[in-house]
């Protein structure tokens, strides 16, 4: 299955309805509460699950824990993974993910 | 003590999310910025240098790396605590992590248990991150009460004020010089006086007088402390630090997912406009820009400095152009913040604190110089351990102090004491009260148990003369009072952590005894102390 998310610049741009997994890839870094478009989306270990909307909306993560290395990555489904954005060495609680759904 | 004066954020306002921003220890290339004049510069500053480490890169993940970067310097969406912090005010996120920092139990900054005039039993393992004053009234080991002024000051902490750079960073790497603390005591109370002779009576009515009292100067100075702070390493890639943090995490589960709801409800209205206009951002932010900033990156710190300066100009124009009360929603996220901060802090430290990790260990040195008695020289180990406490919960801490003191300078031969002065062992438990992170008020119950192998020993001083003659003693002269063996002692106190970043401390104790009299003696104790996080925009820092 093919990853959802498209970069275009500093955003990123999917289908609407595109059901889209978000991993935190860190060591001491949790993903304590996902945020998609104001709501609260489920939240499994250190992945949230939301499907995408039509226009601009934000997946806002809010993260706990030590400075760490820290990827974020789109779990394509089939094994493979999509770097979203990182960081090494630091701690960063709320980052956040300009997602524009385009019409399926 | 706090200064109220600027209207830009000041250290304390920066701690939290200075704490977050600054996670990259500061490298080479980092020139200090200085926070007061350039705020963004300051509260951009890991990203500025991610930016310089990521053009620096020479294999395959450099434009990964770049483009990371960049995003965090011009999408104020990607990671808001940098822009927050950029724009924040300050007075509301100042308050509560002002609060949040001076309620903390763990921290020592008045005297240590055997000085005049203090109010502490138990030396506690923590100390101000720049500079504590602390004046306080009574006595616990000590026969007679005094007043004492205290002043901490932590070595990192003061060399980054000085250098203009935000003091308080949570998240930085561990320097040794941030474990390391001096404080000095001053005896406030006591009047010194000498004996001196005369050159005979001036009137004829006046008796042949040879000897007359004049007061002197006191010497005030009562004690110099050096305290060393063996925190636990945080090495977030050690198993066991790894296991700590799960159970940490997972005990502040509910705590941290109620702060995070609440800083998503003050973040949105601040951040919504940007996730709209997206498209305007990167427009702000085109292909010149974004050069730019890379050029200015491969030039130096100063250079890409001045790059983001002129990027944030506009984007801040922009920014206030979409929200016209943009700096009440800063504020109001500033403060949201500072208690996410909080809280993220607690779970750390209940990782470094948990059960089979070593428990916060400080090592203390202190000369003594108390008003007639011999200088003595002791040293000191401060355990202290957090219990897991439950969600929500103010945090606890037990503290146990093992110690022991010398008599320092020369003996006189013959004399009926030994060169050990006392050996001690202290135990004290806090208890916060009332809010979970700011919590108006602390329990504290202490007991101090005390040998001493030999009566304390008094000095006479030169000047004074033997009892019954006129004949005056030898300048080493002392006398034994019989109190030697046990002294323990109980004290119950209460401290007040004020919204105005006072704490006043409250005690009563009773002793079997005291140093110098075998007596039970009940007293109370009262002092007030303060952090001078703030002194250092005397400096120019925040």
């Amino acid at each position: 299955m093919p990853c959802s998310l498209r970069a275009a610049g500093f955003h990123w741009t999917a289908p609407k309805g595109s059901v889209v997994t978000v991993n935190v890839v860190a060591s001491v870094t949790n993903l304590v509460r996902a945020r998609y478009n104001g709501a609260v989306q489920p939240v499994n270990g250190n992945s949230t699950t939301f499907t995408v909307v039509e226009g601009n909306a934000s997946l806002d993560l809010y993260l706990a824990g030590a400075p760490d290395d820290v990827e974020f990555v789109e779990d394509c489904g089939d094994g493979t993974t999509q770097h979203l954005d990182g960081y090494q060495h630091d701690f960063r609680p709320t980052p956040s993910f300009t997602i524009v759904g385009t019409a399926a | 003590m706090r200064t109220e004066t600027t209207p830009r954020p000041t250290l304390l306002a920066a701690f939290a999310l200075v704490a977050i921003a600054l996670g990259t220890p500061a490298s080479a290339q980092t020139e200090p910025a200085r926070c007061q004049d350039k705020p963004e510069i300051c509260a951009y500053d890991g990203p500025l240098n991610a930016l310089i480490s990521a053009v620096g890169t020479k294999d395959e993940t450099r434009e990964t790396k770049i483009h990371d970067a960049l995003r965090v310097l011009v999408d104020p969406n990607s990671y808001r605590q940098y822009f927050v912090l950029a724009l924040s005010a300050g007075t509301s996120f100042e308050s509560a992590v002002a609060a949040w920092e001076r309620a903390r139990v763990d921290k020592q900054v008045g005297a240590g248990p055997k000085a005049t005039g203090t109010t502490d039993l138990v030396a506690r393992p923590s100390t101000p991150d720049l500079l504590g004053l602390a004046v306080q009234l009574g006595a616990l080991t000590e026969t007679v009460n005094g007043t004492t002024a205290t002043f901490n000051a932590n070595a990192y902490g003061s060399y980054r004020a000085i250098i203009g750079q935000p003091e308080i960073c949570l998240a930085c790497a561990d320097t040794p010089w941030r474990k390391l603390n001096f404080a000095l005591t001053f005896d406030l109370s006591h009047v010194g006086s000498r004996q001196v002779p005369t050159t005979g009576a001036a009137t004829p009515s006046t008796p042949n007088l040879t000897m007359v009292e004049l007061p002197q100067s006191s010497r005030q100075f009562s004690s110099v402390t050096a305290r060393y702070s063996f925190h636990n390493p945080l090495d977030p890639r050690s198993p066991e630090f790894k296991q700590a943090w799960s159970a940490a995490f997972k005990s502040h589960s509910s705590e941290l997912a109620k702060a995070a709801d609440n800083l998503a409800k003050a973040l949105e209205p601040v951040m919504q406009p940007f996730v709209k206009n997206q498209d305007k951002i990167e427009n702000l932010a085109d292909q010149n820009q974004q050069q730019a900033m890379i050029a200015a990156a491969e030039q130096g710190r100063a250079a890409l400095n001045d790059a983001f300066a002129k990027y944030f100009i506009k984007l801040e124009a922009l920014a206030r152009a979409a929200i016209p009360d943009l700096d009440q929603r800063v504020a109001a996220a500033a403060a949201a913040y500072a208690q996410y901060a909080a809280v993220n802090y607690d779970t750390v430290q209940g990782a470094r604190q948990a059960p089979g990790s070593r428990p916060q260990f400080t090592a203390e040195y202190t000369y003594d110089h108390p008003q007639s008695q011999p200088d003595s020289h002791e040293l000191m180990v401060i355990l202290a351990w957090s219990p897991p406490g439950q969600q929500g919960a103010p945090p606890a801490l037990f503290t146990l102090n093992l110690g022991g003191s010398i008599y320092g300078g020369a003996i006189p031969a013959g004399t009926k004491y030994g060169r050990a002065r006392d050996f001690q062992v202290a135990f004290q438990f806090d208890r916060a009260m009332g809010d979970p992170v700011t919590h108006p008020v602390a329990l504290s119950l202490a007991g101090y148990a005390q040998y001493q192998p030999d009566p304390s020993v008094l000095d006479i001083g030169p000047g004074n003369l033997a009892p019954g003659t006129n004949i005056t003693l030898p300048q080493d002269a002392k006398v034994l009072l019989g109190t030697k063996g046990f002294l323990g002692i109980v004290q119950a106190k209460l401290t007040i952590n004020t919204k105005s970043g006072v704490n006043i401390p409250f005690a009563v104790s009773w002793a079997n005894k005291t140093d110098l009299l075998k007596a039970t003696d009940v007293r109370g104790h009262v002092g007030i102390t303060y952090d001078f996080e703030s002194l250092s925009q005397i400096f120019g820092g925040k």
